[in-house]
């Protein structure tokens, strides 16, 4: 294995000067606690007005009166190694973090594609300067030389372990990202170069500093193998889009609607998976943004039918305030299952597009308006159909005698005219568990216009209280 | 000298003379039997179309308009064809049904408001998935139903609406009407309306007056 290690040494001034509009001007990150900040990182132009980092923000401002000020924001830095992890991403499948300025890949598998190393090296290059980070790199067999020797001699080139010792040997102590109290103790005792700590008895130096020493020379010179939690993508996809004027009406997101569905498309299908829950945010000037939740059935990654879903729940929006931008979040991504099609199917298709139907439906007129009719093992007939948002499988028939076809939701007062009793009566009594007890003398009757109704008499009750409960239809 | 007279073959060669499609009709359209002898008698197809807007015309719930369906959609979802019920009059008794031999699997009940409706049928006839689409359209009018119909016929589904008797005088687009009426023996079928054949003169018996 081959490991390329990226090192950004100025990781969060780097962070800061990419987006700011006057990279130019002289600017100083700075940290500490209120009372005593001091210079963190400062760019070209104030150092060459005299700051450097370390500096009291006073002493700063007695040197170069005019300069800007960032606090510095540890998250940041993270998220921005993060982000770059990201990138790395697409050249290889082993990504690590190194510290908290390094990136490191594995570059073997990838030489391939991208190869030979200086091509590679060529693109790396290119990449980070286009995304506005100063880096440097260096291509060794073990993750941390590779990361030592990008700290120390940028561009350096090992690729076997033979060479690697003599390689890193004029490295020195300070660049080899050891840990730092150690790095004083070797500077007392004249150490100050990596050979001459490779030539002392390793039993002795343990015994000295400890196996957190021990095992990072080990670690450098690949006779312990670095097992490193390798990067891994996130599990969610955020995208965001502000616009620079207002939106009052639908029609008007529809278009960067459909690319930021794109986008989650894509990305759904580069890690073969599908989206199950999806968050759509409308972002107004002020005030809280008016979130839309997108669920679907089962997890789909076609970008027509996502699209078709947003618009149908957009459609129903009613706009509190013009927006002023747009954020999808998905965070529900199972794996996709695409739909198994027999190979001698006349009718292709047939399923999907009934889920995509299916997922319209809903996303027009609401997650609950879809139901499916399932029978439960109750007497009363109140409790014995019910509905659920899907069935999975073909539920067991009651047997049950007569039934209609209608129910009415309530027992409604018997008024219409009665021509004939057609069948009754039949004795339902149950529900004395759960206190909704029903006694009840159920009848089939005709009326005088030709419909035939389900109706009750409660037991024990002689006269007037019919009700009616349901429709042959 | 004298023209010969032009045959009708040579006439119909040079495509001048228009022909009715009446031929075709019969030929490209499949059917669902009805599960009634006396209505597939009486209907061109001899059953339910499989494609295309059926209009049943019912003046009250409970004169057996639905039992007129079910033979079919026990057909179609024994086919594991999706059936769509969009804004039903009451909620379907799961168990009358079952018992009718609608596999409730495929048997989805749509709740949509009166305007929401219309849309709702039109997308379902559209998408061609289903295996029958039912709908209950008390306020349409014949525009709607006009773009249910070709809805229907380009997404090859059967769709069945019921509306109100009121509307039996009013044109419709559907190629099939029917009317479901009380008489003193017991509910009768009248075809209003079949594309293809004069409707038939007589009505057809649905129910009798005592329960079988």
């Amino acid at each position: 294995m081959l490991w390329a290690a990226i090192v950004l040494p100025h990781l969060a001034l780097d962070g800061v000067l990419r987006r700011h509009a006057t990279p130019a001007r002289p600017l100083a990150l700075v940290t500490g606690p209120a009372q005593r900040r001091t210079l963190l990182a400062v760019n070209a132009a104030a150092q060459a007005a005299g700051l450097r980092p370390g500096l009291g923000l006073n002493a700063a401002h007695a040197l170069l009166p005019q300069f800007e000020i960032c606090a510095h924001d540890a998250a940041q830095t993270t998220r921005l190694l993060q982000l770059l992890a990201a990138w790395a991403y697409r050249y290889s499948s082993l990504v690590a973090l190194d510290g908290e300025d390094a990136v490191v890949l594995e570059i073997e598998a990838s030489l391939g594609l991208f190869g030979p190393w200086p091509r590679f090296q060529q693109l790396l290059r290119a990449d980070l300067k286009a995304l506005g980070f100063q880096h440097r790199i260096a291509l060794a067999p073990t993750p941390f030389a590779a990361c030592v020797l990008a700290t120390a001699r940028d561009g350096a080139v090992v690729t076997d372990f033979a060479r690697l010792q003599e390689t890193l040997g004029p490295v020195p102590l300070h660049a080899a990202r050891l840990p730092p109290p150690q790095i004083s103790t070797f500077a007392s005792m004249g150490i100050r170069h990596l050979r001459q700590l490779f030539s002392l008895p390793r039993a002795s130096l343990a015994r000295r500093f400890g196996n957190e020493l021990l095992s990072s020379l080990e670690y450098l010179l690949g006779e312990r193998a670095d097992l490193r939690a390798c990067y891994r993508p996130p599990d969610t996809f955020e995208a965001h889009l502000e616009f620079n004027y207002e939106i009052a009406h639908h029609p008007a997101l529809l278009f960067p609607l459909k690319r930021m569905v794109g986008d989650l498309a894509t990305y759904l299908s580069r890690r073969d998976g599908g989206v199950q829950r999806f968050e759509l945010r409308l972002l107004h000037a002020e005030g809280l943004p008016t979130a839309l939740t997108l669920g679907l059935l089962s997890p789909s990654r076609d970008p027509n039918h996502l699209f078709e879903l947003c618009r149908g729940r957009l459609e129903r929006v009613v706009l509190p305030a013009p927006i002023r931008g747009l954020q999808l979040l998905a965070r529900d991504l199972p794996p996709f299952i695409p739909a198994t099609r027999d190979l001698f199917a006349t009718r292709t298709g047939e399923s999907s597009s009934w889920t995509n139907l299916r997922e319209r439906l809903r996303a027009r007129l609401g997650d609950g308006a879809l139901l499916q009719l399932q029978p439960h093992a109750d007497p009363r007939p109140e409790y014995s159909s019910r509905t659920v948002p899907q069935l999975t499988a073909e539920p067991a028939a009651l047997g049950l005698p007569t039934r209609p076809t209608w129910l009415l939701p309530q027992p409604i007062p018997w008024r219409a005219q009665t021509s004939q009793i057609l069948l009754g009566p039949e004795r339902i009594e149950a529900g004395w568990w759960d206190g909704g007890d029903v006694r009840r003398d159920y009848y089939v009757l005709e009326t005088s216009r030709g419909q035939r109704a389900w109706v009750f008499r409660a037991v024990g009750v002689q006269e007037g209280s019919w009700m009616l409960h349901g429709w042959f239809a | 000298m004298k023209t010969p007279s032009p045959t009708l073959a040579a006439l119909l060669q040079k495509q001048q003379v228009w022909r009715g499609p009446a031929a075709t009709f019969e030929n490209s359209l499949a059917h669902c039997a009805t599960g009634f002898h006396a209505l597939d008698a009486a209907l061109p197809l001899h059953g339910w179309p499989a494609a295309g807007l059926v209009e049943i015309l019912s003046a009250a719930a409970g004169l057996g308009e639905l039992s007129l369906v079910l033979p079919v959609l026990a057909t179609l979802s024994a086919q594991q064809k999706p059936i769509l019920i969009i804004a039903p009059p009451y909620r379907p008794y799961a168990p009358a049904w079952q018992r009718a031999g609608v596999r409730l699997a495929y048997l989805h009940v749509l709740e949509a408001a009166d305007h929401e409706a219309p849309w709702a049928m039109e997308q379902a006839l559209r998408a061609g998935c289903c295996g029958a689409v039912l709908a209950w359209l008390a306020q349409a009018d014949d525009k709607p139903l006009r773009r249910l119909q070709v809805a229907a016929d380009s997404g090859q589904t059967l769709g069945f609406v019921f509306r109100p008797p009121q509307v039996a005088r009013n044109p419709s687009p559907a190629p099939l009407r029917v009317s479901v009426e009380s008489t003193p023996t017991g509910t009768t079928l009248r075809v209003l309306k079949c594309r293809g054949r004069n409707p038939p003169l007589n009505s057809i018996p649905l129910r009798s007056a005592l329960l079988h």
